[in-house]
């Protein structure tokens, strides 16, 4: 599990690559928190490399949306195929989240 | 632990109850009446001799001094009870001021000689008393909660001396398990594989609880040390006896069989020392005891000469060993009739289930032992370990294939690479395992971070099985009774801003499988099924 974030002119895209699984999940939220920092800006999550994600990481997507929709940000996932893509769909967070 | 009775003192005191009230009634009414009687008796000796107007007089003063003294009296007397009896209210203050746990609590001073220094003094005894057995019962309670967890603690240093990852090879199908009647036991079981060859022993120490398992230790770790260095069975047997007994001062003993099988030769030689003589189950699916010479159990005579013996282990032969937990089960009836498992009963076990895996095997004998003894406390720890050897595993793809884990997080990683390979047994495509593992990974993972109390040491058992297209996974915990199927579903539907995190791990465990089974079984442990048609 691996998250890239690079900024530019004030937005921010974050790669997500690998498995997200519950031994890393705590890894993964603690990861997130410069894009927390950031819930205002606009904020992008590049899910192409991302092959599996539990629910403890959706539950970190979650954290971040609501916190982008409080500070008046946005925030979108890209890529999104596969089995995130069905996980996604299973939870209902297709609705939640943004995907693009 | 005795519980404190369900009692609430109450202040409600009413005057007319109290105690200067009701002897100042009684008082006054003696008075009364010693006065109307003196009356009495003086008009009855003086009546005929005094004049009328002088009888007015005498009853007229004569009752208002009546009803002045007896109003001075009673205030007299209620003041001074009231004054006396004032220690008596300070020591219910007192009272229950120490039952609310203020040891420390003044008591009334007292200046008299009286009842009241007794009661002073008696109180003071109680309060002493009390502290000091109070003390004893914190010191006594302190040191008994640190046993019970250094003992919890002593299981899972002995539990953890017990491989549960066994050999992963094709012409081996391997399980062991152990389950102690007490914290900790004096069972053990160990192998290792050193140049295609199988090293493994199953020993009992005498005697039960942190003694045994004391020995049990040094035991196992012997095994592991001499396994790869002493080749014969007779030479790792004899060189254990002489590490244990040449300082056995308080004469514990183990019985032991230790064996060494070839994989490459077929070959099996073995020595057993006062062992229970396993069960060796042909390729046809007969079943016999194992030929065991008698040799003296570890621990008892230094420089002891071991006796080891050998047979040809041909392809498919298994072997089945076990401590007298198994052989010895007992079934109590009510009328106190007394039943043993006995070996007749095992070898009939093996006989029925001569196809099954190694896992199945025990799994079948530990749960025919519990049916047994139906209740009957478990007397003896109990071990089991299965072998077979040869290419049927290879091509037997439905027998179950288990991993046991410990309740840390990095585990998940270990399960992952063990479905993992199942998957690629059987064909399964990378996405189709993807989802499965994350069913798996939500459920083990709620397992691990919330089945057992924080600090304790405990286990989480898959058992993956894939037979006609169906994939039946069974995981079983030891902890806090916990059904799923009894939650609340997660409503995937909800908006953002109501959407609950959490639960969605179960939500996504019943969405990605077919069905799901959960019970708790009699004996403790948390038993989820699930399953999935692999062909839809």
């Amino acid at each position: 599990m691996n998250i890239e974030i690079k900024e530019q002119n004030g937005s921010y895209l974050g790669i997500l690559t690998g498995w997200i699984d519950t031994a890393d999940a705590s890894q993964f939220l603690e990861d997130l928190k410069p894009l927390m920092a950031n819930a205002n800006k606009s904020i992008e999550l590049n899910c192409s490399q991302l092959e599996y994600i539990c629910s403890l990481g959706l539950r970190g997507l979650l954290q971040l949306k609501k916190e982008s929709t409080a500070k008046g940000g946005s925030m979108i996932l890209t890529h999104v195929e596969g089995e995130v893509e069905k996980i996604l769909k299973i939870t209902g967070f297709n609705k939640l989240l943004d995907i693009r | 632990m005795v519980e404190a009775p369900n009692f609430e003192y109450k202040y409600d005191l009413a005057y007319r109850k109290s105690f200067a009230a009701r002897l100042s009634f009684r008082i006054m009414g003696i008075a009364a009446g010693v006065f109307l009687a003196a009356v009495v008796l003086f008009f009855y000796f003086t009546g005929d001799s005094m004049t009328l107007p002088l009888t007015h007089q005498i009853v007229k003063y004569g009752t208002i001094v009546f009803i002045v003294g007896l109003i001075s009296l009673f205030v007299f007397c209620t003041w001074a009870i009231y004054q006396m009896s004032s220690p008596l209210r300070q020591f219910t203050d007192s009272a229950v001021s120490i039952a609310d746990g203020n040891l420390d609590t003044p008591l009334p001073k007292i200046h008299s000689e009286d009842e009241l220094l007794q009661l002073r003094n008696a109180f003071e005894y109680m309060q002493t008393s009390l502290k000091q057995h109070i003390n004893e019962l914190q010191a006594t309670t302190a040191s008994k909660e640190r046993l019970q967890s250094e003992l919890i603690i002593a299981h899972d240093i002995q539990m953890g001396m017990l491989t549960t990852v066994f050999p992963e090879r094709d012409d081996l199908d391997f399980f062991a398990s152990m389950t102690p009647a007490k914290e900790v036991g004096g069972d053990l079981y160990d192998f290792i594989i050193e140049d295609d060859e199988l090293f493994f022993i199953i020993g009992d120490v005498a005697g039960k609880g942190v003694p045994a398992s004391l020995y049990m230790a040094v035991t196992r770790t012997l095994f592991r040390h001499l396994a790869g260095n002493y080749q014969s069975a007779a030479n790792i047997m004899r060189e254990m006896n002489n590490a244990i007994a040449s300082t056995n001062e308080s004469m514990v003993f183990v019985t032991a069989f230790v064996g060494v099988l070839d994989l490459r030769t077929h070959h099996l030689t073995y020595c057993n020392a006062a062992h229970n003589a396993p069960a060796l189950i042909h390729a046809d699916g007969q079943c016999q005891l194992l030929d065991v010479e008698t040799n003296l159990p570890i621990g008892i005579q230094d420089h002891y000469r071991y006796e080891e013996q050998q047979i040809a282990f041909p392809e498919n032969t298994a072997l089945l060993l076990y401590t007298d937990g198994l052989t010895e089960a007992m079934y109590i009836s009510a009328d106190g009739g007394r039943k043993l498992f006995g070996e007749d009963r095992l070898l009939h076990d093996l006989e029925k289930n001569r196809q099954a895996s190694a896992i199945e095997v025990i799994d079948y004998l530990k749960q025919h032992v519990n049916v047994f003894a139906d209740g009957t406390v478990q007397g003896d720890d109990l071990t089991l370990l299965f072998l077979r050897h040869g290419a049927s595993r290879k091509n037997d793809s439905t027998a179950p294939r288990r991993i046991i884990m410990k309740n840390e997080m990095t585990e998940v990683s270990r399960m992952r690479g063990f479905f993992h390979s199942i998957c690629r047994e059987h064909d399964i495509d990378e996405d189709t395992f993807k989802t499965l593992n994350l069913a798996i990974e939500e459920w083990v993972a709620n397992v691990i971070n919330y089945a057992y109390p924080k600090g304790i040491r405990g286990h989480v058992e898959l058992t993956a099985k894939v037979s006609e297209g169906i994939l039946t996974l069974v995981i079983k915990d030891h902890g806090t009774p916990f059904d799923p199927t009894q939650h609340a579903d997660v409503d995937v539907d909800a908006e953002l801003d109501e959407r609950q995190i959490g639960g969605l791990g179960i939500h996504l465990v019943k969405a990605i499988m077919d069905t799901m089974h959960y019970e708790r079984t009699a004996d403790g442990y948390n038993v989820l099924t699930l399953t999935k048609n692999l062909n839809i």
